[in-house]
């Protein structure tokens, strides 16, 4: 088939191929302004938790070089920028330019200029050189990738040997009674919250609708895998509801 | 750590413990500017805290506005402490050390001036209750609740130190029931003195015995 008769989901909706990134690129510049209150919000402050362990299993040390990528408002890219030192390097990087900017001002505020540079980048094609970084991280991003394979294999070709790749990402609960409470927590709670604070409540019936449409745990770990990741494995966390997926390139 | 430990996921409960401590003293750093400003002189450096006993690594990295904590580091620290918890607290917090409760081996390696400098700073930490509160009291009531707080943690420093003291004397000296650093020191002398004895006794009977194996097989 060829990508002009390509169809994906954005959500639960089957769009064009090529349609879903400027489709995503507009759920994430309507919440930009809010992003990190809507977070706090829908997850009851604990994605900051989550950043945390994720950050624990990133191995970052003085002087390593870590790619943030859909890196947002720059959470991570903050933390790695502190762990990294004067002789690392951050870069964050995002797809969507109104994102981008609340974090390049974010890691501004935060004293982070030194170390850090900002890139407006397509996931699938990373314009980077080969064995550049040592520790690559998309955190609540990959869901939003049209060509997640495509995602991967870049991110591989990026790391170092050595290097480690993180993926933290909404994933499938593993008991069945926390899934449906999770449920209807999300299609009921989420975009009634995206109206009252953003006034968009697409936005938020969009994050819970591809959250259901993304890869479970092992389904990741196999495209981990396929892509060419050794050693690929994932945490559940809370129950499920997010995990984080770790791989390494030797 | 071993390598299983590194490939544990940190558990949610102990990241949220974690996160609340680390909260707590950004907080007491915000409220107390002055020894902000001087822990910020060693923004970079990382302190790894290892208990002994429950098994627990605590690595602190020092950043330009507090601190940030976490469970593991592959980074190498600038310095490592190592003990039971008891006596890290003893060294960490700068508790008067008693001799006859506290004085366990804590292993201390790598920049023992950055140590001490953190311990004069912990100790110094003054919390701010005053600014804490205005946004909720007002600032005649903050100020009140402030001296307030002041001479309450004042109080109840020095009723610990003097409960602490009193506890030592009575468990290290009267109760008998922890032998005092001395005891142990000269408990320790006998052991040695025993073990020379029983050593100088084996040479001597190894000497003995010989002769007395000689004397048995002579013809009578």
């Amino acid at each position: 088939m060829s990508d002009d008769n390509k169809v994906t989901h954005f959500g639960y909706q089957q769009v064009p191929w090529q349609e879903k990134q400027q489709k995503v690129a507009g759920v994430f510049r309507s919440v930009a302004g809010k992003y990190d209150v809507m977070n706090d919000l829908i997850s009851m402050g604990s994605h900051r938790l989550l950043k945390r362990m994720t950050i624990e299993l990133a191995g970052v040390r003085p002087g390593h070089k870590v790619l943030d990528l859909a890196g947002g408002t720059g959470d991570l890219a903050i933390k790695f920028s502190r762990l990294v030192g004067e002789r690392g390097q951050v870069v964050l990087a995002d797809i969507n330019d109104a994102m981008l900017a609340v974090g390049r001002d974010r890691l501004f505020d935060a004293g982070c200029s030194h170390n850090t540079q900002v890139a407006q980048v397509n996931g699938e094609c990373l314009p980077f050189a080969d064995n550049t970084f040592n520790c690559v991280t998309i955190a609540f991003g990959l869901r939003n990738v049209t060509d997640k394979d495509a995602a991967l294999r870049s991110m591989l070709r990026v790391l170092k040997p050595g290097g480690r790749l993180l993926v933290l990402e909404f994933s499938t609960p593993v008991n069945k009674h926390l899934a449906r409470a999770y449920d209807a927590y999300s299609f009921a709670v989420w975009p009634r919250l995206g109206k009252m604070i953003v006034n968009d409540a697409q936005s938020y019936q969009y994050l819970a609708e591809s959250i259901r449409m993304h890869p479970d745990q092992d389904t990741l770990k196999g495209m981990m895998d396929n892509a060419g990741f050794a050693r690929s494995e994932y945490f559940n966390m809370l129950g499920g509801i997010v995990a984080l997926h770790r791989g390494f390139k030797f | 750590m071993s390598l299983k430990d590194l490939s544990r996921s940190p558990g949610l409960i102990s990241t949220t413990a974690l996160a609340t401590v680390e909260r707590a003293i950004n907080g007491a750093l915000r409220s107390d500017p002055t020894t902000a400003d001087r822990l910020a002189v060693h923004a970079g450096r990382l302190v790894a805290i290892e208990a002994t006993l429950p098994p627990l690594a605590i690595y602190a990295l020092i950043v330009e506005d507090g601190v940030e904590l976490y469970h593991r580091s592959d980074a190498q620290a600038d310095v490592s402490v190592r003990g039971n918890p008891v006596d890290l607290a003893a060294v960490l917090l700068d508790w008067r050390t008693r001799p006859n409760l506290i004085g366990g081996p804590v292993a201390i390696s790598g920049n023992r001036e950055l140590l001490q400098d953190l311990q004069e700073l912990a100790r110094q930490l003054q919390i701010d209750w005053g600014a804490l509160l205005e946004p909720v009291t007002g600032s005649e009531l903050a100020q009140q609740l402030d001296s307030g707080a002041r001479r309450l943690f004042g109080w109840a420093r020095q009723a610990v130190s003097r409960l602490g003291d009193q506890i030592g004397d009575y468990v290290g000296n009267e109760s008998g029931l922890i032998p005092s650093r001395r005891d142990v020191y000269e408990f320790g002398q006998d052991v040695d003195e025993l073990r020379m004895d029983v050593d100088r006794l084996e040479a001597r009977i190894r000497r003995l015995q010989p002769r007395s194996t000689a004397q048995r097989s002579e013809p009578r």
